[in-house]
């Protein structure tokens, strides 16, 4: 059986991304960090914006965090998510201090600001898998 | 003190009509909304050395492009991306302090609503992919978090629209104008909980322009010249890449920017306006310029402050929740109105100084303000 998935997908090709793309395939969350000064940063750039360092490297992260905040789309602005209203997109706040986004799922009774989560990745595309978030119940 | 205090003046404005206007380019609305302002000034197009244009939403209206419809080269040109009218009314006042310029038109032009501009678009990033789309999304973000640390509740949050709304009921030029009680706001469903269809605009087509000179030229227009008694900006150009951007804790530099160099405070302003595609934008404004205590906005609004009637009238024209979108440049008509005393049944008794606090998005900040004295 084939399906095809018909939400939005990444650019996993964008130079500064693509090695984070790489990662989730394999299951792993990772971030940028500046080989000179250390300091982790995401989303990526080219550019350490500590040091000005142009030589950097990618390293495993924590996959546990809590929501920063979030958000409850009602309505879908893409037509993919029309299945799936409402549904909850957060910025998670890992125990490294970065930031990232992504879906929650879980009781919705669950979610706040704060409320511990794990991640997990859905495989949608040979190429992609998301990193998204799971609170617990 | 302000170097800019009373050097220069607003002394047109003018806007088309606000709708959709099927087969008419942002740059003739553009056009449309200049012999407007140049009308209400009094003077004629070849009396204006510069121009300053702000690029559409959709990334029109160039110099370049408005120019030729115009028939006008003058000195000076210049465009703008930033929009919200504050930042091109602030290059003004740099260029005619300056000397590269002493009469110049501002405008801005759209067609956003009939060409189905995609406000709420995905990028193909980490983001998109989950879902996180049009900018409701990272208000409702910011929102949330203020309700988590705050107590703010979807009611006190909900008399900015209400109030906006009071305040179009008596503008003819407002594009929503049927009666909304609280009842009402609280009755309509989520559209990116915690925020309604009322908390966030809806893009229209239209054009807005002023016309600004020196304060020595301003005594010989036809309307009591309207001066700029203090400009501040800053910029937050790290923008997403900084932890919390949508909190914009940079909008407290603003503030102490435009009150250290003019001398002003918050209870010296007679009616504020506040850009706000969301009302969230509002919402954080009114804690980082000081008009209430950080965090206590919600309750702040439910005492009917900004009310009509009120004694911090704001958003009198409806805001860009209720009157239109237009990228925040009807404020600033509706600023210079006020302090002409021409605002009709929205008339805000005694107004003498006016404020107007406007961002672009993430990644920059500024604010203005206006009196009829210098």
């Amino acid at each position: 059986m084939t399906t095809t998935y018909d939400k939005p997908l990444p650019d996993v090709d964008d130079p500064d991304m693509g090695p984070f793309w790489a990662a989730t395939r394999q299951g792993r969350l990772t971030a940028q960090r500046c080989a000179d000064c250390t300091t982790l940063r995401f989303p990526a750039t080219p550019v350490c914006g500590t040091c000005l360092s142009e030589d950097t490297g990618w390293v495993d992260v924590s996959g546990t965090g809590t929501i920063w905040s979030y958000a409850v789309y009602h309505r879908a602005f893409h037509p993919g998510f029309r299945g799936e209203l409402p549904y909850v997109v957060a910025i998670v706040e890992n125990t490294d201090g970065l930031h990232y986004t992504g879906r929650v799922f879980g009781p919705r009774s669950a979610v706040a600001v704060g409320a511990p989560v794990s991640v997990r990745f859905d495989a949608v595309t040979p190429q992609v898998s998301l990193p998204s978030w799971v609170v617990a119940g | 003190m302000s170097e800019v205090r009373g050097e220069v003046a607003i002394v047109g404005v003018g806007h088309t009509e606000q709708g959709e206007f099927p087969g008419v380019s942002p740059e003739t609305l553009s056009v449309r909304a200049v012999r407007a302002a140049l009308d209400d000034a009094g003077i004629d197009r070849s009396a204006v050395d510069g121009l300053i244009t702000c690029k559409s939403i959709q990334g029109l209206n160039a110099d370049v492009t408005v120019g030729p419809l115009l028939g006008i080269s003058p000195p000076y040109s210049q465009t703008l991306d930033y929009g919200t009218c504050n930042f091109s009314l602030h290059l003004a006042v740099q260029a005619i302090l300056s000397g590269l310029a002493s009469t110049i038109v501002l405008c801005y032009g759209a067609n956003a609503r009939t060409v189905r501009f995609p406000f709420g678009a995905a990028p193909a990033t980490l983001a998109g992919a989950a879902g996180l789309m049009h900018i409701a999304g990272p208000a409702a973000m910011a929102l949330q978090r203020h309700k988590a640390l705050y107590g703010t509740t979807d009611e006190q949050f909900g008399w900015i629209a209400v109030s906006e709304r009071e305040w179009a009921a008596r503008n003819p030029l407002a594009i929503f104008r049927e009666p909304m009680t609280m009842d009402d706001y609280l009755a309509m469903p989520y559209m990116v909980e915690p925020l309604r269809r009322p908390d966030v605009t809806m893009l229209a087509d239209g054009g807005v322009a002023l016309v600004v000179t020196t304060a020595e030229r301003a005594a010989d227009f036809p309307h009591d010249p309207v001066y700029v008694l203090g400009i501040a900006e800053q910029s937050a150009i790290q923008g997403e890449q900084r932890p919390g951007y949508v909190m914009r804790p940079w909008l407290a530099d603003v503030a102490t920017r435009i009150w250290g160099t003019t001398g002003l405070k918050p209870s010296d302003i007679d009616a504020l306006y506040i850009q706000n595609p969301t009302a969230v934008w509002v919402l954080q404004m009114l804690e980082a310029y000081g008009f209430c205590p950080e965090g206590e906005a919600g309750p702040w609004l439910a005492e009917g402050h900004t009310r009509p009637g009120g004694d911090l009238p704001l958003n009198t024209n409806g805001g860009q929740l209720s009157e239109s979108y237009m990228w925040g440049w009807l404020h600033m008509v509706e600023a210079v109105r006020q302090l002409r005393g021409d605002a009709g049944e929205r008339q805000v008794s005694g107004a003498e100084v006016a404020m107007y606090c406007s961002t672009q998005a993430w990644v920059k900040g500024g604010a203005s303000i206006l009196s009829t004295r210098t």
